[in-house]
């Protein structure tokens, strides 16, 4: 007998993914590697929908995965030259050393 | 949805349903057009401005003429609603993006960003908030809500010279994305656990889950999926505890545009908000009997997709923490994010009383009457410090104010009247815009008997009281400090028609708020895709409306 992944398989690697892109998030200080941990949680949600589409013989939920890549994808032009705004402005990406806005 | 459905192409009228979205993304696509044909990189670029500005005006009659011609059902094979509640939300962000346009010109020059995509930005970003405010599928609402914030990240890094403008980009752009993520995951349990995306199916089922004992882990899917859809939302209308970024985007973003993200994009999230929770999750409190109402009433905390409590402890700390951190800020900008925050649990106070039990919904015209409200007097605000402000002079702090309303005294009344609606004084549009909330709010705690409404009512009551003291603050600097030096090159005729009609409509709705009020209420029982529960307080609306409408032509006929 072969060893077949189910549902829950897949939502808990997405779960998993999706935390470190959280924690990453949250820990991390570079700006790119925040926009990395983001995509990371796009994509786990990408692999959540497709688990639930293929589980339930639906495709809305592999439609809804193109348009979250389209979407992310537009978020990473904008997102890009953002940083690399900052970078112009302060000669670093280390969001910590970007604070000029206080009261 | 049936696949063969999808096989029949939408009729022509629906193709009507679109166009308040589609004309701010056509008008953006022209004024591309007509900046290639621009000659002279000196020459000022004000037309395009007054061209976005058609455009707009445009959506808005759009919106008008549409009004009377809405549709019950879904269209685009229930994708989109075209009714009078999406309308209502449209034309308003519209009139916002309409008015920061006209502040914006003579800013943009002297900062030397006169330049067609700040326009083009604004008109996508409206655009988006069209769709945003129509969508009746998670797909839609997903799409249309980064449609609607990535050109607003773009806007508050417009100002290409400033470091903090940048700084002000970078920390909406990840956070909202971040936010976006943590929502898309929640979609994503929903979808899951109901199978579908569309609104009303995923109404329909969750009542389904929820009567089912067997059921039990699905609905703790739903559960999650809730929660994390509604922090999107709170990121978005800026609600403690997810307000962090609100001070410093609106700090270092470009004057102009503040105004506009501060309300075209709140309102814009209300929109849904509402939609979401109440066609989604909306009829849980109205089923079964006897325990099953326990469990699965709006009020059973986080056991019953009890959203009512989680937007309860929003509304007391964002009302709480907006007014007591905007007291001690010395920057006016800042002051105006703070006291965003603060409106922003005021219009949750309106939300939750109305959200409670289906036969309260009606008392959503408060909600959005608050809105259009806040959005004329915050607007106006942000005007005025743009109106002032030029490059290598910032205009952000009370001392920069000093002596301003004697130097251009229609300015100083019309930054009074804004300060006035949004303290929330009469006879200005924030005193009735607060009455109406705050009453609806003791009016359900009445009705029900619950105490938390009643005391959440007192509390916003008691923290306007403090949120007087810091928008006086800013007539007391205007009119009682000297200042040494008169401000040069000051005005610009848009920016000062832009703010005289943003005072007058202050102070209409503040006089006369009962047209205004009718198109609330008339927006809300049109609201498409409402369980049967509020359907039916919808129709009850509907008959008394007419009722009052028709006894007030009665009265103006035997005037005549």
């Amino acid at each position: 007998m072969t060893w077949e992944p189910t549902l829950a398989h897949y939502l808990i690697l997405a779960a998993g993914t999706f935390s470190i892109g959280v924690i990453g998030v949250m820990v991390r200080r570079n700006a790119l590697t925040l926009f990395m941990c983001i995509e990371l949680m796009l994509n786990s949600v990408n692999l959540t929908f497709i688990a639930f589409s293929k589980y339930r013989v639906d495709l809305d939920g592999h439609i809804f995965s193109f348009f979250v890549m389209a979407v992310a994808a537009a978020e990473a032009a904008v997102g890009l030259a953002i940083i690399l705004h900052i970078f112009r402005h302060y000669r670093s990406v280390n969001v910590d050393e970007v604070r000029q806005l206080k009261n | 949805m049936p696949t063969i459905a999808l096989l029949t192409p939408p009729a022509w009228a629906e193709f009507a349903g679109i166009l308040p979205g589609l004309i701010p993304a056509l008008t953006a696509l022209v004024l591309i057009l007509l900046n290639v044909f621009h000659r002279g990189t000196e020459s000022p670029r004000d037309y395009l401005a007054y061209v976005a500005s058609i455009g707009l005006g445009l959506t808005l009659v759009t919106c008008w003429v549409l009004w009377d011609d809405t549709l019950t059902r879904p269209i685009f094979h229930g994708t989109l609603y075209l009714d009078r509640f999406s309308l209502f939300f449209t034309g308003l962000c519209s009139a916002s993006g309409l008015l920061a346009m006209l502040m914006s010109p003579r800013f943009l020059r002297s900062h030397g960003l006169d330049r067609v995509e700040y326009y083009m930005l604004i008109l996508l970003s409206v655009s988006g908030m069209a769709f945003l405010v129509q969508s009746a599928d998670l797909l839609t609402f997903f799409v249309a809500f980064e449609a609607m914030s990535i050109p607003v990240y773009c806007i508050a890094a417009f100002m290409r010279r400033d470091a903090r403008s940048a700084e002000a980009g970078m920390k909406y752009f990840i956070l909202g994305a971040f936010s976006a993520a943590l929502m898309l995951y929640g979609i994503a349990m929903l979808y899951g656990a109901t199978g579908t995306t569309n609104l009303e199916v995923i109404g329909e089922t969750v009542i389904g889950l929820m009567t089912d004992p067997a059921s039990q882990s699905a609905n703790g899917i739903i559960m999650l999926g809730m929660l994390l859809v509604l922090s999107g939302f709170a990121f978005k209308v800026a609600a403690a505890p997810f307000h962090l970024w609100t001070p410093d985007v609106y700090n270092g973003s470009p004057t102009p545009s503040v105004g506009f993200m501060a309300t075209a994009v709140k309102a814009a999230a209300f929109a849904p908000m509402i939609r979401v929770l109440n066609t989604a999750f909306g009829h849980v409190g109205q089923m079964g009997a006897g325990e099953a109402v326990q469990m699965i009433s709006l009020r059973g905390g986080f056991y019953g997709y009890g959203w009512i409590d989680v937007l309860l402890v929003l509304a007391g700390a964002s009302m709480v923490l907006g007014n007591l951190v905007a007291i001690t800020q010395s920057n006016v900008k800042r002051m105006l994010a703070y006291s965003s925050i603060a409106h922003a649990g005021y219009i949750l106070v309106g939300f939750i009383a109305s959200g409670a039990e289906a036969d309260f919904f009606l008392y959503h015209d408060a909600v959005l009457f608050y809105l259009v409200s806040y959005t004329f007097g915050t607007l106006g605000a942000f005007g005025v410090l743009a109106y002032f402000e030029r490059q290598g002079r910032s205009v952000e702090t009370y001392d920069d104010l000093a002596g301003l309303g004697w130097q251009f005294p229609t300015i100083g009344l019309l930054m009074g009247t804004f300060m006035f609606s949004s303290a929330g004084i009469p006879p200005t549009a924030g005193f009735v815009g607060k009455l109406y909330v705050f009453k609806s709010a003791v009016d359900v705690g009445q009705a029900t008997g619950d105490l938390t409404f009643i005391w959440l009512a007192v509390l916003a009551v008691l923290t306007s009281v403090a949120g007087v003291y810091y928008y006086l603050r800013v007539l007391v600097s205007m009119y009682m400090y000297e200042r040494d030096e008169e401000l040069e090159g000051v005005g610009h005729p848009a920016a000062k028609f832009a703010l005289v009609v943003c005072g007058f409509f202050s102070l209409y709705l503040g006089i006369l708020p009962g047209g205004a009020m009718d198109m609330s209420r008339q927006a809300v029982i049109d609201m498409a895709g409402a369980p049967e529960s509020i359907q039916e307080v919808q129709q009850d609306g509907r008959e008394a409306l007419q009722e009052r409408l028709g006894v007030a032509d009665e009265g103006g006929a035997s005037d005549e």
